[in-house]
């Protein structure tokens, strides 16, 4: 014990006191990172490998937006699981619970709020991201699979915000859903059949709130980590095309 | 590291890490505390009640019971011939929510069928302590309990 604490002492002479509050604020991650388990997994190595990557001269702030997609996709992630905490999803007691979200629970409107706004930032990045990618043409051989896997992605996150939308279960969300899923009607052939699947029924009632409950929580976000794993794995094997 | 001088004063970069680490933090406590504070059930708020109104004479007739709120706990409130007798619903033994049987004249805990009279008083089963018993007043109509 005592022996450690002059080890703290000349390290703080050594290193100054900038490096010791460095030093404690990693020591969570530094400790497992660092420690027993570098030791036996050698992970600082992986860990620098993809830390301290190098990224190509002609990359500028237009190649953030796709960073700052994932950030908001982690940011909803987050914000939704706490919502799940009150949440109800049931046509009697879905849009009380969201009342009480917003009026009794702690902060509960600060969390719903950056769920909603994370929301509309989260469409308005993936779509400057798409831009960015068609523009520069990184689009193009050999990174076709991760243009579909964006793709993907992107209609991956509008379906997350078409189901997310009914949740609050007011006139608005209803009306909403009724024209949008109205919308598959008009497949050929089938567009009947998935009208009475998307919603559950001949039209939309509380089936249709459990059913887009459970796509907004469960399917798509497991069907989401797909997609971005094989995304960043991707663009990690084939790095950042160059621009045209 | 190999700057000497930072130990004995403060130079531009180590003042701007430590404002850096410093808006760091406060964002930090920013986002940790609204989470704490939202996750933390919001559940009832007045725990410092300590009179309560369990019910009106209406409500319980002879023979029946009624639960009721106290400080945020639940309580059964009895009305046999002898008069209102108000109890903790919370059982001694594991916490399970007390009833009133009507036909036994006994309160009965669900969960492993332990019995209590209207005083609170064990008859059988497993609970270490009788029920917490609570004074009962009945004003007008209300049976108001303490």
């Amino acid at each position: 014990m005592k022996n450690n604490n002059e080890q703290k002492k000349s390290y703080l002479e050594t290193h100054g006191l900038k490096e010791l509050i460095r030093t404690i604020s990693f020591t969570a991650i530094g400790s497992v990172v660092y420690g027993g388990l570098d030791r036996r997994l050698e992970l600082k190595d992986a860990l620098n490998e993809a830390l301290k990557h190098p990224v190509p001269k002609f990359v500028n702030w237009t190649y953030c937006f796709g960073g700052m997609t994932f950030f908001l996709f982690v940011v909803q992630a987050v914000t939704g699981i706490l919502l799940t905490m009150y949440y109800q999803p049931s046509p009697e007691t879905a849009h009380e619970s969201i009342k009480f979200i917003m009026n009794e629970a702690p902060f509960g409107w600060h969390i719903r709020s950056i769920h909603h706004w994370g929301a509309q930032l989260m469409m308005v990045t993936i779509f400057l991201h798409m831009l960015r990618v068609y523009f520069t043409g990184a689009y193009k051989h050999p990174r076709e699979l991760n243009w579909i896997a964006g793709v993907f992605l992107f209609v991956i996150t509008i379906t997350f915000g078409f189901t997310g939308y009914l949740l609050t279960w007011d006139q608005r969300a209803f009306w909403g859903t009724t024209v949008g899923t109205h919308i598959v009607g008009d497949v050929p052939l089938i567009g009947n059949y998935l009208l009475y699947v998307l919603r559950g029924g001949d039209e939309v009632s509380g089936l249709t709130l459990t059913r887009f409950f459970s796509f907004h929580v469960i399917i798509l976000p497991m069907l989401v980590s797909v997609f971005l794993i094989a995304h960043f794995a991707m663009i990690r094997r084939q790095g950042i095309s160059e621009p045209l | 590291m190999t700057d000497s001088g930072a130990k004995d004063r403060m130079t531009r970069r180590s003042f701007l890490d430590y404002l850096i680490g410093g808006s760091l933090g406060v964002m930090a406590v920013g986002v940790i505390v609204p989470v704490l504070k939202y996750v933390y059930s919001p559940g009832k708020k007045n725990h410092k009640e300590r009179e309560v109104k369990a019910g009106t004479v209406n409500e319980v007739p002879v023979g029946k019971a009624k639960k009721f709120d106290i400080g945020g706990k639940p309580g059964i409130i009895v009305h046999t011939r002898a008069g209102f007798f108000a109890l903790s619903a919370v059982c001694t033994h594991l916490g399970c929510i007390v009833d009133w049987n009507e036909e036994k004249g006994q309160i009965i805990c669900p969960c492993h069928n332990a019995a209590f009279d209207v005083k609170g008083n064990i008859i059988s089963g497993p609970p270490p302590k009788p029920l917490p018993s609570f004074e009962v007043a009945v004003v007008g109509e209300d049976i108001m309990v303490k």
